[in-house]
């Protein structure tokens, strides 16, 4: 196999984002990925020649492939321009048949054990040390979302970062409301609370809030549950494949379908409220869930680097597609910093 | 720690965002509408994707007749619209 140096990468990276660009709505697409090339007419041998793949769930061949393109131009990926991808490029493009289903678990897709230090977690149970993923909420309020991770602000103390519908959720409650985890809606309440609300950031038109953590809480560690530790924060990136772990959905994975973010309103407390910084995410795999109820709070990371890229909080089944608010953002508005121990 | 150097500003892309603050001007307070971006869109025939300003529309839009729902321009200072549907809950 010829080596894969950090050029090459570079290139296959950039061009995965450029084929993703290209394809994203394509629904014949199921997977697009930098790999080796898959001899799908021999048992999907995998050859030693890196390539650009992008993975359909048809293949007509001869004459069909023919009457296909002429029946479905809007369908058809045409020579002149997956040519035009690599143009330049040390590497070619293969077209291998994947028609991959929701949940089904592919090579680098696989989670890590939901387990901290060895021990089985449940998402929505008490978990000892806390962690991104799990479920949290307002002690006093019958709901759940999602804890999104370890922030620590400028004096250095450490905070769990949330969505505010998450951690209040209501006008009248203010700095110093009891969080619990888990959250009551999972059977937490006023005795398993670990922190006290103590700043949202609508001021910044962000449904974000921190929790500073009790004293003599349970310890909160930097860890994603079945992804790894946050290494960092980014700006979404148009084309990115971002994960995430959320309490209802578990991991998730989407591309960044947004160039430049938009705005909402919500009534997350029967008043409308603008948000701004708004990232769009569809499903990395057409007809995946990427979210549900429960898993606002999320933190999506760049797949890649495990930057955090975006705060998830809202989002819709048909077509599904999820909603984060820029991470640089949250973290600028509420001033505070990813905890990276 | 957040975000690296700042690229060169693309063109398409400034237009782009001159044209979405003028149609969320227009339909941001629209209860219509849920969400106002900037996405890739490819058109059938196209060698590549053009930038578009997508309009995130509930379900009441797509009920409503014609003449009582947002009027949503087919294009805004030559930046292609389109409708996509976003029935967005908190989750």
């Amino acid at each position: 196999m010829p080596e894969l140096n950090s050029t090459i990468l570079s290139d296959a990276r950039h061009t995965v984002r450029q084929a993703t660009r290209l394809y994203l709505s394509n629904p014949r697409v199921s997977l697009i990925d930098f790999g080796l090339r898959i001899r799908d007419q021999q048992e999907s041998r995998l050859t030693d020649e890196p390539c650009l793949r992008i993975h359909l769930r048809n293949k007509p061949r001869g004459e069909q492939l023919e009457i296909f393109a002429a029946e479905s131009p809007s369908l058809y990926l045409s020579d002149e321009e997956l040519r035009g991808l690599v143009r330049d490029r040390p590497f070619e493009v293969d077209l291998p048949l994947g028609d991959y289903r929701p949940n089904e678990v592919v090579g680098a897709r696989t989670p890590l054990p939901a387990a901290v230090g060895g021990a089985p977690v449940r998402r929505e149970r008490l978990v000892d040390p806390m962690l991104g993923g799990v479920s949290v909420g307002n002690a006093w309020l019958a709901g759940a979302g999602t804890l999104g991770g370890k922030v620590i602000d400028r004096r250095g103390d450490q905070m769990l970062l949330s969505n505010w519908h998450v951690l209040a959720g209501r006008w009248w409650i203010g700095n110093g409301a009891p969080i619990s985890q888990p959250g009551r809606l999972d059977g937490g309440g006023t005795g398993f609370v670990v922190a006290y609300l103590a700043q949202d950031a609508w001021r910044s038109r962000l449904d974000a809030a921190v929790a500073r953590l009790a004293v003599g809480s349970r310890q909160l560690v930097n860890d994603q549950l079945e992804i790894g530790a946050v290494t960092g924060a980014a700006t979404p990136a148009p084309g990115m494949r971002v994960t995430k772990s959320g309490r209802t959905t578990g991991v998730t994975w989407g591309i960044v379908s947004s160039i430049l973010p938009g705005r909402m309103i919500t009534y997350a407390d029967g008043f409308p409220r603008v948000v701004r910084d708004i990232w769009a995410i569809e499903p990395e795999l057409v007809g995946d869930r990427v979210s549900g109820r429960g898993d606002s709070g999320s933190m999506w990371l760049d797949a890649d680097t495990r930057r955090a890229v975006g705060l998830h909080f809202a989002g819709d089944s048909d077509p599904p597609r999820a909603l984060a608010m820029g991470m640089p953002a949250v973290l600028d508005a509420l001033a505070v910093d990813i905890a990276l121990r | 720690m957040t975000g690296g150097p700042k690229a060169d500003p693309d063109p398409e892309l400034e237009a782009a965002q001159q044209a979405l603050a003028k149609l969320e001007a227009e339909l941001g307070y629209d209860p219509d509408v849920s969400l106002i971006d900037v996405a890739f869109q490819r058109e059938p025939g196209s060698p590549s994707g053009s930038v578009v300003l997508r309009v995130h529309v509930r379900d009441r839009w797509f009920a409503a007749k014609p003449e009582a729902r947002a009027k949503i321009p087919s294009e805004v200072d030559s930046v292609p619209v389109v409708v996509t549907r976003g029935e967005y809950e908190l989750e």
